[in-house]
């Protein structure tokens, strides 16, 4: 009677505990920008009462304001515009290649995919200089085009190495009975091994997204103010003749996090793993 | 339906080799196996039958079309891999149905194929589901499926029953052997188990390390083996082996085992004192009848029902019986056996080759 009992409570408490842990997580994560959307929502006054408000009436006038007042779409659209490049040019360029360091043996393979971590070991900054020169040279400073190269370049081997192992996972012979079934080694690469790799290619174009949506200092360095994404449009909110503009600042923070929430949602489903389980035992 | 032959069929891995020139002729129709111990070389020559692995040397011919530098998809092969290799985002009848769907047949005819097949392998229900809802059997079947739905030249079997448990595996075996003789397509089976080999094929094709040992009918292989190897492994139990030395009486030839007995021994001529291995088969040690007389302790007594497996001590040879198992014998009780003379194998004890004659 006692063992029944007891086992009851202690199955409470683990749950209380889990839902402690998980609600602190929670808040942790969450804080940070429910905090900024809250001042994304404040006039300039709330904004700076001290105690903060907790209760208000929500404006929409800082959003409002980066909408139509400055040049937000403008960089939102460079955003865009970069990112997809990169992480499209990345996907074209790193699936091939990762096929083919996991299934071809060929010379220097090892030596190839150590340089690849070692660019991506090097901090960003070492990079970037050589890289502004260069662009400068062959006339590409200040365009999207630039950027888009660069973060190709840093994260193709994120690409690689993710990539790689999904597809030296994948068993040999689902190939060879392609081959076996009629296909060319190109049809069986897109009939079977792409399919099949789908959750590695959508972890890798999530990766190579984030690394071009979130940059800040490859396009600080790069673009003018034509060409600068959002990141660095933002960090032109702060200081300035008129101060810095919180309002501004936090609501196309918000915004330039849309798509990303966005995306995530969309690709999630994709994630899901074991879609190979059963074909193999 | 097609013949398979080769010709002085070579394969090497860099300074490897690992196939030494196998010369092998497959007829329309056939059920060939090719059984050998593992790391001899077995699914390397089916993978280059199939085109998934260069020939070194040698000429392979599928119907009389030297296929050396076709693709696969050249060969009209069907090939089921020991660990099924479905693909797993397929459906069933997707599964089956990829070969006819690359080769641009009509949607109605690869459907109407693939419930034919399908049916006859007991698919039909299973047909819109995934292989990873299926048991281990249903993705052997459909893996049969895949192949039998294209009606290829040639099956090519790589151990595909080696995932199976026990029971099941004698049921598949039966299955492949029943839709062997109702498609007759011509097939080459590799297995490293010779029993398999034994109850499904007509041809078998004994291999080790690289080369072919034997080849001929099950029986033929299990009653007159050409060499120690293929007489040790052909037969289960394995067949016991002796020393011996040679010799004769007025009544014909003789082999003495080191204790002095004589055995009779039929076929062979030996001359005194030649050295030579002796096999008897555990099933053709009899508990009565004539013939020469081997006794000893008995070691070991392992009933299995119908009959009883005695492993006995015969001047510090283990030897294995196999009896009625209704016969009595306990452990450590002294036990004799006879062995009639056709059935004593005598091989040369330097070179391992078979001296009776046919
Ligand atoms: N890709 C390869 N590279 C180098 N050596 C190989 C390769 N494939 C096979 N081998 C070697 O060739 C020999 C024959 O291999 P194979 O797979 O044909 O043996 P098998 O008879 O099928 O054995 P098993 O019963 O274990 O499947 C082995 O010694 C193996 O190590
Ligand atoms: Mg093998």
């Amino acid at each position: 009677m006692s063992g029944f009992a007891r086992g009851k409570r202690r199955k409470f408490t683990s749950y209380v505990l889990t839902y402690a842990g998980l609600v602190s997580l929670f808040l942790v994560f969450v804080f940070p920008l429910l905090w900024i959307v809250g001042i994304s929502l404040k006039t300039r006054e709330q904004i700076f009462t001290n105690p903060p408000v907790f209760f208000w009436i929500p404006t929409f006038e800082n959003y409002v304001h980066v909408l139509t007042q400055s040049d937000f779409l403008a960089s939102f659209g460079n955003s865009l515009v970069v990112t997809t490049a990169s992480v499209t040019l990345s996907l074209l360029i790193g699936i091939p290649a990762s096929y083919t360091f996991a299934r071809f043996h060929f010379p220097g393979r090892g030596v190839a995919m150590i340089t690849l971590l070692i660019m991506r070991m090097l901090p960003p900054v070492a990079i970037l200089l050589p890289l502004f020169v260069l662009f400068k040279a062959v006339g590409l400073s200040n365009t999207r085009i630039s950027v888009i190269i660069a973060y190709t370049t840093f994260s193709l081997p994120l690409i690689v190495w993710v990539m790689k192992d999904y597809f030296a996972n994948l068993p040999k012979e689902l190939e060879e009975a392609a081959y076996i079934d009629g296909a060319s080694r190109m049809l069986a690469f897109r009939r079977i091994v792409l399919p099949l790799a789908r959750p590695g290619i959508v972890t890798a174009a999530i990766l190579s997204l984030l690394l071009a949506w979130n940059d800040f200092i490859f396009a600080a360095i790069l673009t003018n103010n034509a060409t600068r994404t959002s990141p660095v449009l933002l960090a032109s909110y702060a200081g300035g003749e008129t101060g810095t503009n919180w309002g501004a600042i936090t609501a196309s923070g918000v915004l330039v996090v849309i798509p990303v929430i966005i995306f995530s949602l969309i690709v999630q489903k994709h994630l899901v793993q074991g879609l190979s389980s059963g074909t193999v035992k | 339906m097609a013949s398979v032959q080769m010709t002085d069929v070579r394969k090497s891995f860099g300074a490897v080799d690992v196939i030494h020139g196998i010369d092998l002729m497959i007829e329309d129709g056939a059920f060939v196996a090719l059984v050998g111990p593992s790391g001899c070389g077995k699914s390397t020559l089916l993978r280059m039958i199939a085109g998934l692995e260069e020939t070194s040397g040698g000429e392979i011919a599928i119907g009389n079309r030297v296929v050396n530098d076709l693709t696969p998809r050249e060969r009209n092969i069907a090939m089921v891999f020991q660990n099924y290799a479905l693909y797993p985002h397929m459906t069933v009848a997707e599964n089956m149905g990829f070969n006819l769907k690359l080769a641009k047949k009509p949607q109605a005819e690869i459907d109407a194929r693939v419930s034919e097949a399908a049916r006859m392998l007991g698919l039909t229900p299973l047909l819109d589901r995934r292989p990873s809802q299926l048991s281990g059997g249903q993705r052997q079947r459909v893996a049969m499926g895949r192949a039998v739905v294209r009606k290829p030249q040639v099956f090519l079997f790589d151990e595909p029953l080696s995932n199976l448990d026990a029971k099941l595996r004698v049921q598949m075996r039966s299955e492949i052997k029943g839709l062997h003789q109702k498609v007759r397509t011509t097939s080459i089976y590799v297995t490293h188990d010779q029993i398999e080999a034994m109850t499904l094929a007509d041809h078998i094709v004994v291999m080790h390390g690289g080369r072919i040992e034997q080849q001929g009918h099950p029986m033929e292989l299990y009653r007159r083996p050409a060499n120690l190897f293929v007489a040790g492994f052909i037969g289960t139990p394995a067949m016991n082996f002796v020393d011996a030395v040679g010799g004769s009486d007025d009544r014909g030839p003789l082999a003495k085992l080191p204790g002095g007995e004589a055995i009779r021994v039929d076929g062979v001529r030996l001359d005194e004192g030649r050295p030579v291995t002796l096999g008897f088969r555990p099933e053709h040690l009899a508990t009565h009848g004539a013939g020469a007389r081997l006794k000893g302790p008995a070691r070991f007594v392992e009933p299995t029902g119908a009959l009883t497996h005695v492993t006995f001590d015969v001047g510090g040879h283990n030897i294995v019986a196999v009896i009625d198992g209704e016969h009595q014998v306990a452990t450590g009780q002294a036990f004799e056996v006879s062995v009639a003379p056709e059935l004593v194998h005598v091989f040369d004890r330097q070179s391992g080759m078979r001296l009776n004659a046919a």
